[in-house]
C-alpha cells in the first residue's frame, strides 16, 4: 500500500493526472496519462524512492501499464536486490 | 597554453577552401528542396543511404562516405554526423599529422530528432529512436529509445510504440495533404 501511494502521489504531482482517476488497475499507457518524458521520470523517481536500479530492458509495458504493475515490479526488485 | 601552433601550409588548401565553400552554399540551397534531390546529392557525395528514407540535414562532415544509413531511416533537422575528431590540433608540436576518424552507422527503421550530434564510431542498431538534442557515440543496440547527453537507452521501442499509439494527442493525419491535417489539428486542440 505504501509504493503504491508513493507512486501515486507522484503521478499527480507529476504527471498532473487527477488522482480520483487512477485505480490500482487502470492502463496508464491506453490511457495516454504518461508520456516517455513521463516514464524517464517516473523511472528515475521509483530509483531514488525505493533504492532499486532499473534496467532499460526492464522498462516495457508489463511493468508500467498499470499501478499494480508498478508495484509489483517495485516489490520484485527489491525482493531480488 | 597560449602558444600558437607552427604554421603549416598544406597543398591544395585554397581549392579545398573553395570546396568547402561550394558544400557549404549548396547546403543552403538543398534545405529547400525536395527529400529525393537531397538524398540524391548526399549519395553523391558519398553517404550510403538505404530505401525509403528522409533526410532533412546535409551535414554529414567533410568525409561522408564513412556514414552508411540502412533503409527506412528518418533523420531531423539540424542532426549532424562528426566522422572526423579535429581534438588532434592541441598536440600539433608532437604529432604534427594526427588525424582521426570514425565510421557511423545506422541501422534500419530508425527515427533521430533534430538537433542530435552522432559521434565518430557510432552505431546505432535497427528499430531505434534518438530522442532531440541527444550526443551520441558508442555502440546503440537494436530496439532501443535514447536520450541526452552523453545519450543513454531509456527505454525499449516496445515502450515507446505503447506510449505513441496511446499518446491523447495522437491524429491521424500522416498522409493526408496539409489543409486536411491544419483542419484536423485545429479542431482537436478546439481551434476550429
Amino acid at each position: 500500500v505504501e509504493i503504491q501511494e508513493t507512486i501515486c502521489d507522484f503521478l499527480v504531482r507529476e504527471i498532473a493526472t487527477d488522482r480520483d482517476s487512477l485505480s490500482p488497475d487502470e492502463n496508464l499507457l491506453s490511457q495516454g496519462v504518461i508520456d516517455s518524458m513521463g516514464i524517464v521520470k517516473l523511472v528515475a523517481f521509483l530509483e531514488s524512492s525505493f533504492q532499486i536500479q532499473v534496467k532499460d530492458t526492464e522498462v516495457v509495458p508489463e511493468h508500467f501499464e498499470s499501478i499494480r504493475a508498478l508495484c509489483g515490479f517495485v516489490e520484485k526488485k527489491q525482493r531480488d536486490a | 597554453v597560449g602558444r600558437t601552433p607552427p604554421a603549416r601550409k598544406a597543398p591544395g588548401r585554397t581549392s579545398a577552401r573553395l570546396s568547402r565553400w561550394a558544400r557549404s552554399f549548396e547546403d543552403k540551397l538543398l534545405r529547400f528542396r525536395s527529400n529525393e534531390v537531397r538524398i540524391r546529392r548526399l549519395r553523391a557525395r558519398g553517404v550510403r543511404i538505404g530505401e525509403n528514407c528522409v533526410i532533412f540535414t546535409t551535414s554529414f562532415s567533410d568525409l561522408p562516405f564513412l556514414v552508411e544509413i540502412g533503409n527506412h531511416v528518418a533523420i531531423s533537422g539540424g542532426t549532424s554526423f562528426l566522422t572526423h575528431d579535429g581534438s588532434g590540433w592541441i598536440f600539433e608540436e608532437s604529432a604534427p599529422d594526427i588525424d582521426v576518424f570514425g565510421e557511423i552507422r545506422i541501422g534500419n527503421n530508425c527515427y533521430i530528432g533534430i538537433d542530435c550530434l552522432i559521434f565518430p564510431g557510432t552505431r546505432i542498431g535497427s528499430n531505434c529512436i534518438i530522442g532531440a538534442r541527444s550526443v551520441v557515440r558508442g555502440d546503440i543496440p537494436d530496439d532501443s529509445v535514447v536520450m541526452g547527453n552523453p545519450a543513454r537507452v531509456v527505454m525499449k521501442t516496445s515502450m515507446f510504440r505503447a506510449l505513441l499509439l496511446n499518446h491523447k494527442h495522437r491524429i491521424d493525419t500522416r498522409h493526408v495533404g496539409w489543409a486536411a491535417k491544419v483542419a484536423a489539428v485545429r479542431s482537436h486542440f478546439g481551434l476550429s
